[in-house]
């Protein structure tokens, strides 16, 4: 005779209850505890393992501009957009970031572009946040390619066979095609177009110490802006060069703006001897105002105009240089009128 | 019906179902006993052991040290000095594992030059498993940058598979810490160590650039891309830290393609007008008199690069390259 079905208490339901519970409660612990683990326990640096974490597509870009929106007619966005900070800049660009990191930068956002029909036609939009006008035009300028054309219409720009470069306010922007065919160059001229007007928030893109270099024997888009270590000085600091023509010969002048005139007069004398200690040599000034040095054969110039360190770098011909620091100082003396 | 009468079970069923249990637990704990492992997993056993890179250069011959060859194309130059150091034999023997490290530190399409010429890639894997009759040949890179769109817009990726070769991406796994004996930099340091594990040989192959922060970027400084980590901060000392990878990493044979040069805006480039021919390969077995010799196709004296003097004191090879009495020939 087989019992008789009982029915269970209540405290034999809550125990019952609790030993189901049990099992449950351990997944959940040991799917917790996966997902927390700290793997250094087992001798694994966190270096190591964050770095997938950090490659750059798997940081989707979250930058105002809609970099997809920017592709051209026949192209279409190659992958995600990419972003960048301080910290991992050099994921991107590696050897080249202090460049950047070193001139104010903010954040590096990118998109690449590929052709629908051909998809060896690609391009890479870079855009660089360089935080202020002064910036993005200092790595633009050191940059600028010599074998390259103005691109018209725009703030700072140039072409090269495959890229298009520019510099509009706070940004740095670099258009990289993958060849010269003039189909990729005319979707790296869209995209060009169409970045400008997208970039709202770049601020104003002169650059008002270009306005001091006279025009006269100016070559054209020579400017350079060294934010720091002009010449291999390192407190040669905001300095603006340009190249000018003399006949044949070929003259760098700069400027530096100082905070007044004694501070200016200090840094020349500063400069001047740094260019002796390294193996300069003093030669008889024709203005006693100006310091004249020999280095290895070519001539540096330093001189002082108001709160102004200008000069001549190393020129090959001194008459040519005295022609060209003459200009350069008349301008600085309107300039402080 | 009383408390008593709901609870109330037969003797035997009683004894059944309690031995049932009883059998249940010990089955259980016997099988947790069993599975148990006390041990935490290897993977983290193997990284906490340091590492030593192996050294797999090979012993010097006079005069067969260095080749320089004249050339409009890196894949034939290539192979002509090769032959000129004693032919690819000479550096891979039947049977060996190769590991090929180029320069894929970008994903930047190979017309631009900022990684190894996905051609010459290709050529020296297939002599190595054509005519050095190596078992397998290895191409790795570590790009900081996502590294498989770095070998598939640099063209090495497909290069390399067509070629016969195979590709290793990096994973977290793979990295090994190592010290450098002496060294001020590369203490316990993560490096991309799996590729070298069971390599028989190491080809360095590096295009000549620029570089904004070291001058120049050569077959020492191809290296960097094995390191791990957060390598960025040797940018800071980064004369040391090539002059130490070349103490650390002991190459079979290095190439240095400098058919295509990159003269200014290096390492990254981005525009053709970056680009100089030069139609120079230089092939060695002493990577700092390699690139002592390259230094000069950017217009560069040894001492414009302080890391080749650094590395020649530290015994890695010579900045006085005519002293290796290099080949020099050219190829069509």
């Amino acid at each position: 005779m087989s019992p008789a079905r009982h029915q269970p208490t209540r405290l034999e339901s809550i125990v019952a209850i609790a030993l189901t519970a049990i099992p449950v409660i351990i997944l959940v612990l040991i799917f917790t505890a996966h997902k927390t683990t700290d793997i250094s326990r087992f001798g694994i640096q966190s270096s190591i393992t964050e770095k997938p974490q950090s490659w750059g597509l798997l940081t989707e870009d979250k930058s105002a501009i809609d970099l997809a929106g920017l592709a051209p007619q026949g192209f279409k966005p190659f992958g995600h957009g990419e972003s960048y900070d301080e910290e991992t800049l050099y994921e991107k660009i590696n050897g080249k970031a202090p460049l950047y990191t070193e001139s104010g930068f903010v954040k590096l956002s990118t998109q690449r572009y590929v052709s629908e029909k051909n998809d060896e036609l690609t391009f890479e939009l870079y855009i660089y946040n360089m935080g202020s006008a002064a910036n993005a035009f200092s790595v633009y300028s050191i940059q600028r390619r010599a074998e390259s054309s103005p691109a018209d219409g725009m703030p700072f720009a140039y072409r090269t066979e495959n890229a298009l470069y520019l510099a509009d306010g706070r940004y740095y922007c670099e258009l990289i095609g993958s060849s010269d065919s003039p189909l990729l160059l005319d979707a790296v001229d869209f995209t060009a177009t169409a970045l400008i007007e997208n970039l709202k928030d770049a601020g104003p893109a002169e650059i008002p110490q270009l306005a001091i270099f006279p025009s006269q024997n100016l070559i054209p888009n020579t400017f350079i802006l060294y934010l720091n270590g002009a010449f291999g000085f390192a407190g040669l600091t905001n300095t603006f060069s340009a190249k000018y023509k003399v006949n044949d010969e070929t003259v760098t002048a700069f400027i530096s703006k100082q905070p007044d005139p004694a501070a200016a007069k200090e840094l020349a004398d500063q400069y001047a001897e740094f260019v002796i200690v390294n193996g300069g040599e003093k030669i008889a000034p024709s203005d006693p105002a100006v310091k004249y040095i020999d280095f290895y054969g070519s001539l540096e110039i330093v001189s002082v105009e108001d709160s102004f360190v200008l000069g001549i770098h190393q020129a090959d011909d001194r008459m040519a240089a005295d022609i060209i620091l003459a200009l350069i100082r008349n301008s600085l003396a309107k300039e402080n009128q | 019906m009383t408390k008593k009468d709901k609870i109330k079970l037969p003797r035997r069923q009683f004894l059944a179902r309690t031995v049932k249990a009883g059998l249940s637990i010990v089955a259980a704990s016997a099988l947790a006993k069993l599975m148990y492992n006390s041990k935490p997993p290897s993977v983290a056993a193997d990284i906490s052991e340091m590492v030593k890179v192996p050294d797999f250069s090979v012993a010097a011959r006079a005069s067969q040290q260095i080749s320089i060859i004249k050339g409009p194309d890196p894949a034939q130059s290539s192979l002509k000095a090769i032959d000129l150091l004693g032919g690819i034999e000479r550096f891979v023997k039947p049977g060996d594992i190769v590991v090929i490290k180029p320069n894929v530190a970008f994903a930047s399409p190979p017309a631009l030059g900022a990684t190894t010429n996905p051609a010459l890639v290709a050529q020296i894997v297939r002599l190595c498993l054509d005519r050095g009759k190596a078992k397998k040949v290895i191409v790795t890179d570590n790009p900081i940058n996502n590294p498989e769109s770095c070998f598939l817009i640099s063209g090495i990726g497909k290069a390399a598979s067509a070629a016969g070769a195979e590709l290793l991406l990096p994973r977290p796994a793979y990295f090994r810490n190592t010290s450098l004996q002496g060294g001020k930099l590369i203490n316990d340091w993560p490096i991309y160590f799996e590729a070298m594990r069971k390599a028989d040989r190491l080809i360095g192959i590096a295009p000549l650039k620029d570089h904004h922060r070291s001058g120049a970027s050569m077959t020492m400084k191809n290296f960097y891309g094995l390191l791990g980590g957060r390598r960025n901060i040797f940018h800071q000392n980064i004369n040391t830290i090539i002059a130490e990878l070349a103490m650390l990493f002991r190459p079979t044979l290095v190439i240095l393609d400098g058919t295509t040069v990159m003269k200014t805006n290096g390492p990254t480039g981005g525009s053709t007008s970056d680009l100089k021919r030069a139609d120079t390969l230089i092939a060695g077995t002493d990577p700092v008199a390699v690139d002592s010799f390259g230094a000069t196709l950017l217009d560069l004296k040894t001492s414009d690069l302080p890391y080749l003097s650094l590395a020649a004191e530290a015994g890695a090879g010579s900045t006085d390259y005519m002293l290796l009495k290099p080949i020099f020939a050219s190829v069509s």
